[in-house]
C-alpha cells in the first residue's frame, strides 16, 4: 500500500495542506525543528487507524481532525481513506467499485503492531519505547519477533498456567502423598493396608483354627478331665468328712454286737414285744376290775345277784329288745283302741235317735230298719211316679177349673141373646115403593106440567131418599149384633162339651196313679197316711239312715277283732315277764291293767342291758386272760397257761424284764443297722460307687463301698486332717476351674475369630476401597499427566519456535544488523527468556555474545532497527515504512550504511524519511535511489522536488 | 488310536476376585458382582460335566493374590470334588497370582487333581476306561511370582503316540521376563505338543490352530473394564493326527464393555444432562439389540446359549461442542457421578440390565476444523509433530513418561500391579497424550480469541 495524496486539515500547525503526487518508494520531508515532522508522522500512524482520544503526539485542532488520503492498493487500486476527529477511517474506491476495508489496506495489522514496526523515531529505537505500558512490552516482543510470536508469547503463559495447575494438583513430581493427591493416596495406603491385613487372614484362619484344634481337642478336655478327677476327690473327702463320724460309731457297734451271747441273743429274738406285753398287763386290769363292778351293780339292782335272771334275760333277750321297740307302740294301740270303743258306743245311740225321730211307729229300732226293703224300690222309679201323678193332678185341676168357667159363660150368653131385638126386614122393599112414587109423581107433574105436580115430586123424592138412608143405618147396626151373640154361643157350647171328656179322662189316669204309689208306699213300710209328695222325702231319709247303721255294725265287728289281738300280744309278754318273775297277772281283762305290764317290761329292759354288761366284761377279762396264757406260752416260762388267772401278773412282770433286756440290745443292733443303712444310702448310690470304685476291694462283696469307704478313712487320722485335705483339693480345682474358664473363654474368642476370618467381607471390603480410592484417584492423575504431557508440549513447540525464529526471522535481522554495524557484530540472537524483548548479539570478530545493555546506545539502536526493518520485509503486503530522525545518534558511517538500507526497503515499501539534518538529505540524495523531497515549514508543504537543495535551506536556518 | 479325547481348557479364575463394578450396586446385583467369580468357575465345571470331558486343565491364576480367603479355597476344593465324582481328572499349574512358592493354601485338593510341580516339567499320562492311554499332560508351575525361566524349552514327550498338551502360564512375550519369556516360534518349535493350553492372558485368543495349537482360554468372568467381551472356557476336541476342534464355551454372567458416546457426532447437539443422558441411553439401546460378540474366530460349543445377564459399561462421553465451555468443563466429575446414577436407575433393571460402572467425560470445548488447524498452522503443525515424536520416539517417549508423575508408574504386561501407583500402559499414554495435545490446541486458541 502506498499514499498517493494526502489531505491535512485542522490537525496541529497544519491547515488545509495538501501533498499530491507522493512518491510510491522513497519520500523525503525535511524540515526544521517544530515544522510539524512529528506531527506528519501522527498523520501517517493512525492513517489506517483513526486517531485515539489520548495518545502521545496527538497535536491539537481548532474543530475536528480533517485528514484524507488517496491510496494505492497493492494491485494498484486507488482508495480514498477519510478520517474526521477521532471517528474510524472511511474507506472509499476512487473510480472503481471495488470495496476495501482500511484493515485490509493495511494488511490486518494492528494499530500498535504498525506504530512499532512502521513509524520508527528514536523511541521506537529503545529497548523499550516510552509510553509502552506492560501488557503493550509483550505485544512489543511479539510484533517485533513476527506472527508465530504472538502464540509463543502465550505459550509461556500457558506453560507457566499448565505448570502451577499440575503443580496444584500433585506437586513438582506427581506423587502420590502429596497436595490434592493426598487425600486419595493415603485412602489407598490403608485400603491396600487392609487388603494385606485381610489376605494375612488366610494364614491366620488356619493357625487360629489349628489352635482352636487343640484347645477342644486337647487342653480343655484335659482340664475337664483332670478337674472331674479332683471333683470325684472332692466329693469323697466331703462324703468322708460328713459321714467319718458315723461310720467309726458304727465300727464300735459292729465290734459289741459281735459278742457271742449279744449275737446268739440278737438271733432268737423274742416273738412279743415289750410293748405289747405291757399293753396285755394294762388291758387285764381294766377288765377284771370293770367285771367286779358291774357284777356289784347288777346284784345291787335285781336284789341279790340271780344267775338264773341273768341267763335268763340274756336268754330272752332278743324278745325283750322286740318289746323294747314295741312298748311305745302298744301304748298308742291301747289308747286308741280306749277312744274307739267310746266312739263307737256314742255312734249307736245317735243312730237309735234319728231312727226314732223318722218314725215313731218302728218300736222295734234296728229291727224296724232292717224290713224296710229299700233294694225294691229304684228311686228313678219312685221319682218318675211321684212326678207323673203330681202332674196328671195338675192337669186335671186345670181342666176342671176351665169346665166351670165355660159353663157360667154359656149361661150368660144365652141370658143376653134372649135381651137382644130382631132386626128389620121390609125396610128396602117400602123405600124403593117411596121413590117410585115420588119419581112417578114428578114425571107426572113433567109431563103435565104442572109446576105443583114437579116440585111436589122433587119433594117427595127427596123426602124418601131421606128416609131410606136414615131408616137403613138404624137397622145395619140391630142385624150385626143379633148375629155376633148367636155365634158365640155356639162355640161355647162346643167348648164345655169337650172339656167335660178331659175332667173324666184325668179322673181316670190318676186313679191309676194312685194305686201304684200305694204300693211303693206299702213296700217302704211307711204308715198310710203317708203324702204321696213326702214318699221320696222318706225314701231317701230311710236309704241314708240304713247306710250308717250298716257301717256302724261293721265298725263294731272290727274294733272287736282289734282288740282281741292285742289281749293276745299283751297275754305273750305278760307270759315270759311272769316266767321271769318281774310280772304277776291282775285278775280281769288284761286291757284295762295293761299299764302294770308295760312297767314290768321296762323293768326287764334295764336288767337286761345290765346283764349284758357284766356278760361283756366278763368275756373281755376272759379274752386277756387267754392272751396273757399265750405269751408265756411262748416264752416257755412256764409248761403252760397259768391254773390261776391271778399269776398271770407276775408271770408277765418276769417276761417283761427279759423283754427290756433284749430291747437294749436290739436297740444297738438297731442303732448299728441305721448307721450301716444311712452309710449305704449316703454311698451305695450310682455316684458314690463311681466315686470309691478306686477303692473297691479285690473280694467285692455286695456291700463294698463301706469297705472302700473303711479303706479311704484309714488314711486319715482325724476328721480335722479330711478337712484339711478337702480344703487342699479345693483350691487346687479353683486354679483348674480358671484354667479351664481361660481356656473356654479363648476358644470361645477363636471360635468369633474363626467365624470372622472365614468371612471374605473384610478383603472385600478392603478391594473396593481400594477401587474407590483408584477409580477418584484416577482423574486426577489423569489431569496431572495430561497438564504435565502438555507442559512439556508447550516446552517443545517454544524451543522449536525459537529455533525457526533464529532460522528465519532472525537470521535477516542478523544480515541487516550486520550490514548497519559493517560487520562489526553478525548475528541477533533470541531472548534467552521468551517472554522478553532481551536480544542478544554475536559480534563479528570474537564471537563473542553480548546481552543489549552490553551494548552502546547507537549499536542497541541499530539492532533494532534491524529487527525491525526485518520485521517489515516480512509483513505482506508491504505498508509505508516513516522514520522520524532515528538517526541522528548514528555516526556518519553508520548512517550511509542504514541509508543504503533504507534505499533497499523502499525497493518493496514506500518509506517516509522525515529529517531536519543536512547531512542525511545529503546522504539521502547521493547514489542509488534518489527519493523524492518535500519541505515543510512550519506547517507548510513545498514541494515535491527530485533535488535535496530545494529543501536544504530550510535546514540551514 | 483314532480315539477323540475332549476336555475343558480354563486359567485365570481368579477365584473370589469380585467384580471392580461393586460402586453403589446394592442388594441382589451387588451380591451377583461380589458371586461373579465363583459362579463362572462353577460353570466351568458345569461344562466339564456337560460335555463328558475326560479331564479338565487350569492353567494357572486359580486364586487371586489380592483376594485369598477360606470362602475360596472352600469353594474349589467343592467343585473339584465334583469332577472327582464324576471321575474326571483335573490337572493344574500354579501361576504369578497362586505361585507355589507363595504359601501353601490350606486347600484338600480331592484324589482327581494333579497339581504340578515348579521345580521341573512334569508329565502326567490319562488313560481312557479301556485302559489305553489317550492323553499326556505336561506341565510346569510357577515357583515366585515372577517366573523368568524358559520352561517351554523342556516340554519334551517321550513320543508323538498320544495327544500331547503342555500348560504354560505365560505372557507369550519373549520380553516379559516376569511371565515365562517365550514366543510362538518357541512354541511352534516344541512340534510333539499338540496343544499348548496357556494362561495368563485374559483376553481369549486361539493364538494358532495348527500343530502344535496355542490358546489362551481368557478370564472366565471379566472383573472390570479392562476385561471386555464374553468370559469363558474353551471344549477342545483332538483326535491325535487328524483334528483339533476348539469352541468355547460362554461362563461369564456379565459382559464388560467400554462405549465411546461422542457429542458432535449427535445428530442434535446436547444441551444439558437430560440430553446427554438421552444420547447414552440411545446407545444402550443399540447395545441390547445387537447380540454380543463372541470372542473372535470363536464358535460356541454345541450347547451353549450366548446369552448374556448384563453388560457392565463404561461410558466414555467424548467431543468437542459448546456443551463442554457452557455445561461441562470443570464439573466433569460432578455431571460423571450425577450420569452414573441417572443410568444406573434407567438401565440397571431389564433383561439384560446394563450396569453402569462409570461415566468418564473427555468432552472439549469446540475447535474449528482441527484437523485442517494441524495441518495448515504452523504452529499446530509443530505441535503435532511434537506430539507424533513423544508418542513414537522412544527417547522423547521416555521424557514424556517422566513427567506424567510418580503416581502412574509403566505396565507393560496387565497382571503389573504396583501398591502405590496407576498402571500406565501404552493405550492409556497414548489417551493421555493425546488429551495433552488437544488442551495445547484449547489453549492456544483461546490465546489468540482473547487478543
Amino acid at each position: 500500500m502506498k499514499i498517493r495524496r494526502l489531505h491535512l486539515n485542522d490537525f496541529g500547525v497544519f491547515r488545509n495542506e495538501t501533498l499530491e503526487d507522493i512518491d510510491s518508494s522513497l519520500v523525503v520531508v525535511a524540515g526544521p525543528n517544530r515544522a510539524g515532522k512529528s506531527t506528519f508522522m501522527t498523520v501517517l500512524r493512525y492513517l489506517g487507524y483513526g486517531f485515539p482520544r489520548k495518545g502521545r503526539g496527538l497535536p491539537f485542532c481548532v474543530r475536528q481532525y480533517e485528514v484524507e488520503a488517496d491510496v494505492e492498493a497493492n494491485d494498484g487500486m486507488l482508495f480514498n481513506i477519510r478520517l474526521q476527529g477521532h471517528s474510524k477511517p472511511v474507506v472509499s474506491p476512487v473510480n472503481h467499485d471495488r470495496e476495501m476495508t482500511a484493515e485490509q489496506l493495511f494488511g490486518e495489522l494492528d494499530a500498535f503492531a504498525y506504530r512499532q514496526l512502521f513509524t520508527i523515531s528514536l523511541d521506537e529505537l529503545r529497548r523499550l519505547p516510552e509510553g509502552v505500558d506492560k501488557r503493550e512490552q509483550d505485544n512489543l516482543q511479539v510484533i517485533l519477533l513476527g506472527g508465530g510470536w504472538s502464540d509463543a508469547l502465550h505459550l509461556e503463559k500457558i506453560r507457566q498456567q499448565l505448570d502451577k495447575e499440575a503443580t496444584d494438583i500433585g506437586g513438582k513430581y506427581g506423587k502420590i502423598d502429596v497436595k490434592q493427591f493426598k487425600p486419595y493416596g493415603q485412602k489407598l495406603e490403608e485400603a491396600l493396608a487392609a487388603r494385606d491385613e485381610a489376605n494375612s487372614q488366610l494364614e491366620t484362619y488356619y493357625e487360629k483354627v489349628a489352635e482352636l484344634q487343640k484347645l477342644s481337642g486337647e487342653v480343655i478336655p484335659g482340664f475337664e478331665e483332670e478337674l472331674e478327677k479332683l471333683k470325684g476327690q472332692l466329693n469323697r473327702l466331703a462324703l468322708l468328712t460328713e459321714y467319718l463320724e458315723q461310720y467309726d460309731r458304727m465300727v464300735v457297734l459292729k465290734q459289741e454286737l459281735e459278742q457271742p451271747a449279744t449275737a446268739e441273743m440278737l438271733h432268737n429274738p423274742p416273738a412279743v414285744t415289750i410293748d405289747r406285753v405291757k399293753s396285755v398287763q394294762k388291758e387285764y386290769e381294766t377288765a377284771v376290775k370293770d367285771y367286779q363292778e358291774l357284777e356289784r351293780e347288777f346284784a345291787g339292782r335285781t336284789g341279790g345277784l340271780k344267775d338264773d335272771l341273768k341267763d335268763g334275760l340274756l336268754a330272752a333277750g332278743d324278745v325283750l329288745d322286740a318289746f323294747a321297740a314295741k312298748l311305745s307302740g302298744w301304748k298308742v294301740t291301747l289308747e286308741n283302741l280306749r277312744l274307739q270303743k267310746a266312739r263307737h258306743d256314742s255312734e249307736g245311740k245317735e243312730l237309735t235317735r234319728d231312727l226314732q225321730r223318722l218314725n215313731a211307729e218302728w218300736k222295734e229300732g234296728f229291727a224296724a230298719l232292717a224290713a224296710v226293703r229299700v233294694d225294691k224300690v229304684s228311686e228313678s222309679r219312685l221319682q218318675q211316679y211321684v212326678e207323673d201323678y203330681q202332674e196328671t193332678l195338675q192337669k186335671y185341676r186345670q181342666a176342671d177349673r176351665e169346665l166351670a168357667q165355660t159353663a157360667g159363660e154359656l149361661r150368660h150368653k144365652e141370658q143376653e141373646l134372649a135381651k137382644q131385638t130382631r132386626p128389620d126386614d121390609g125396610l128396602q122393599k117400602r123405600s124403593l115403593l117411596l121413590f117410585a112414587g115420588s119419581l112417578l109423581v114428578l114425571l107426572a107433574g113433567v109431563i103435565v106440567d104442572l109446576p105443583a105436580a114437579i116440585v111436589a115430586g122433587i119433594l117427595a123424592l127427596m123426602g124418601t131418599v131421606v128416609y131410606f138412608v136414615t131408616k137403613n143405618s138404624r137397622e145395619t147396626e140391630v142385624r150385626n149384633v143379633y148375629h155376633s151373640l148367636t155365634g158365640e154361643l155356639q162355640n161355647l157350647k162346643t167348648k164345655h162339651q169337650t172339656l167335660q171328656a178331659a175332667v173324666s179322662r184325668l179322673r181316670e189316669e190318676m186313679t191309676e196313679q194312685e194305686r201304684m204309689l200305694d204300693e211303693i208306699r206299702q213296700q217302704l213300710n211307711l204308715p198310710v197316711a203317708t203324702p204321696y209328695r213326702q214318699l221320696l222325702d222318706f225314701y231317701y231319709k230311710i236309704s241314708e239312715l240304713k247306710k250308717r247303721y250298716d257301717r256302724w255294725v261293721d265298725s263294731g265287728r272290727q274294733l272287736e277283732e282289734q282288740e282281741t289281738a292285742y289281749r293276745q300280744v299283751l297275754a305273750e309278754a305278760a307270759a315270759l315277764l311272769q316266767q321271769l318273775g318281774l310280772y304277776h297277772p291282775e285278775s280281769g281283762d288284761i286291757l284295762v291293767h295293761a299299764e302294770k305290764l308295760f312297767l314290768a317290761v321296762e323293768q326287764a329292759l334295764d336288767y337286761l342291758q345290765l346283764a349284758r354288761r357284766l356278760h361283756e366284761a366278763e368275756r373281755r377279762k376272759q379274752d386277756v386272760e387267754r392272751e396273757i396264757g399265750k405269751i408265756l406260752a411262748r416264752h416257755r416260762l412256764d409248761s403252760g397257761e397259768p391254773e390261776d388267772p391271778a399269776l398271770a401278773a407276775d408271770m408277765l412282770q418276769r417276761v417283761m424284764e427279759r423283754l427290756e433286756n433284749y430291747e437294749q440290745l436290739k436297740d444297738r443292733y438297731d442303732r448299728y443297722q441305721n448307721l450301716y443303712r444311712a452309710l449305704m444310702t449316703a454311698l451305695d448310690t450310682t455316684a458314690g460307687r463311681r466315686l470309691f470304685r478306686a477303692y473297691k476291694p479285690e473280694t467285692a462283696a455286695e456291700n463294698w463301698i463301706i469297705e472302700a469307704f473303711g479303706s479311704l478313712r484309714e488314711t486319715f487320722a482325724s476328721k480335722k486332717e479330711v478337712e484339711k485335705e478337702y480344703a487342699a483339693v479345693e483350691r487346687e480345682m479353683a486354679e483348674l476351674d480358671r484354667l479351664l474358664e481361660e481356656a473356654r473363654a479363648k476358644k470361645t474368642t477363636l471360635e468369633n475369630e474363626v467365624a470372622e476370618l472365614r468371612s471374605e467381607k473384610r478383603i472385600k471390603q478392603a478391594l473396593q476401597k481400594m477401587e474407590e480410592a483408584r477409580k477418584e484417584l484416577e482423574p486426577l492423575a489423569e489431569d496431572y499427566a495430561v497438564k504435565r504431557l502438555a507442559q512439556l508440549m508447550v516446552s517443545q513447540l517454544q524451543e522449536r519456535l525459537l529455533q525457526s525464529t533464529e532460522g528465519s526471522l532472525l537470521h535477516a535481522a542478523s544480515e541487516t544488523f550486520s550490514r548497519i554495524t559493517g560487520g562489526e557484530y553478525r548475528h541477533v540472537l533470541p531472548p534467552e527468556d521468551l517472554g522478553s524483548i532481551d536480544f542478544s548479539v554475536q559480534t563479528g570478530g570474537s564471537r563473542q555474545k553480548l546481552g543489549v545493555e552490553a551494548l552502546s546506545r547507537a549499536t542497541k539502536e541499530q539492532l533494532f532497527l534491524a529487527v525491525r526493518l526485518s520485521r517489515i520485509k516480512e509483513i505482506d503486503p508491504p505498508l509505508p515504512v516513516v522514520f522520524d530522525d532515528s538517526f541522528v545518534n548514528f555516526d556518519p558511517k553508520h548512517v550511509a550504511q542504514v541509508v543504503e538500507a533504507v534505499k533497499k526497503l523502499s525497493e518493496t515499501h514506500q518509506v517516509f524519511v522525515l529529517t531536519c539534518h543536512p547531512q542525511l538529505l545529503e546522504a539521502m540524495q547521493a547514489g542509488g535511489i534518489s527519493p523524492q523531497f518535500w519541505g515543510l515549514d512550519r506547517g507548510r508543504f513545498h514541494g515535491p522536488y527530485a533535488d535535496a537543495a530545494h529543501v536544504l535551506p530550510l535546514l540551514s536556518v | 488310536m483314532g480315539r477323540k479325547v475332549r476336555f475343558i481348557h480354563s486359567a485365570d479364575i481368579h477365584l473370589g476376585s469380585p467384580l471392580k463394578a461393586l460402586g453403589t450396586a446394592s442388594g441382589f446385583l451387588r451380591q451377583k458382582l461380589m458371586d461373579a467369580s465363583y459362579t463362572a468357575f462353577a460353570r466351568v465345571v458345569d461344562a466339564a460335566l456337560r460335555y463328558e470331558a475326560d479331564f479338565v486343565l487350569l492353567s494357572g491364576d486359580i486364586y487371586d493374590s489380592e483376594v485369598r480367603s477360606v470362602s475360596a479355597n472352600q469353594f474349589l476344593s467343592e467343585q473339584l470334588r465334583r469332577l472327582e465324582k464324576a471321575g474326571v481328572p483335573v490337572f493344574i499349574i500354579h501361576g504369578n497370582h497362586d505361585p507355589i512358592g507363595d504359601s501353601r493354601e490350606y486347600v484338600r485338593l480331592p484324589g482327581n487333581v494333579t497339581v504340578f510341580g515348579h521345580e521341573q516339567v512334569e508329565v502326567r499320562e490319562v488313560f481312557n476306561k479301556d485302559g489305553y492311554l489317550v492323553a499326556r499332560v505336561l506341565g510346569q508351575s510357577y515357583r515366585n511370582v515372577s517366573e523368568s525361566r524358559k520352561m517351554y524349552q523342556t516340554f519334551t514327550p517321550p513320543d508323538d503316540n498320544a495327544v500331547n498338551i503342555g500348560m504354560l502360564h505365560t505372557g507369550l512375550n519373549p520380553a516379559a521376563n516376569a511371565y515365562v519369556p517365550c514366543s510362538l516360534e518357541d512354541l511352534k518349535s516344541r512340534e510333539t505338543i499338540d496343544y499348548w493350553a496357556l494362561g495368563h492372558i485374559h483376553r481369549t485368543s486361539i493364538i494358532s490352530r495348527e500343530k502344535p495349537a496355542v490358546a489362551f482360554p481368557g478370564i472366565p468372568q471379566g472383573r472390570d473394564a479392562g476385561e471386555p467381551g464374553w468370559g469363558g472356557c474353551l471344549l477342545v476336541e483332538v483326535e491325535k493326527g487328524k483334528s483339533l476342534e476348539i469352541s468355547f464355551v460362554p461362563t461369564a454372567s456379565f459382559i464388560w464393555l467400554t462405549q465411546e458416546v461422542c457429542i458432535s457426532e449427535a445428530a442434535e447437539p446436547p444441551v444439558n444432562v437430560d440430553d446427554l443422558v438421552e444420547l447414552i441411553a440411545a446407545k444402550a439401546r443399540q447395545l441390547l439389540n445387537a447380540k454380543p460378540e463372541l470372542p473372535e474366530s470363536l464358535v460356541p460349543a454345541a450347547l451353549e446359549k450366548t446369552e448374556v445377564e448384563g453388560y457392565l459399561v463404561r461410558w466414555v462421553v467424548t467431543g468437542r461442542g459448546t456443551l463442554h465451555d457452557e455445561l461441562i468443563a470443570g464439573r466433569e466429575e460432578e455431571i460423571a457421578r450425577a450420569l452414573e446414577a441417572r443410568l444406573r436407575q434407567l438401565l440397571g433393571s431389564g433383561s439384560p440390565f446394563i450396569w453402569t460402572e462409570r461415566v468418564q467425560i473427555r468432552t472439549g470445548r469446540p475447535i474449528p476444523d482441527l484437523a485442517m488447524l494441524l495441518e495448515r498452522d504452523r504452529i499446530f503443525r509443530t505441535l503435532n509433530e511434537i506430539y507424533h515424536d513423544l508418542m513414537h520416539d522412544p527417547a522423547k517417549r521416555k521424557q514424556a513418561l517422566s513427567v506424567v508423575g510418580s503416581v502412574w508408574f509403566q505396565s507393560k504386561d496387565h497382571e503389573d500391579v504396583r501398591r502405590d501407583a496407576l498402571p500406565l500402559d501404552d493405550g492409556k499414554f497414548k489417551e493421555l497424550l493425546l488429551r495433552a495435545r488437544d488442551l495445547v490446541v484449547e489453549k492456544i486458541i483461546e490465546g489468540r480469541d482473547g487478543e
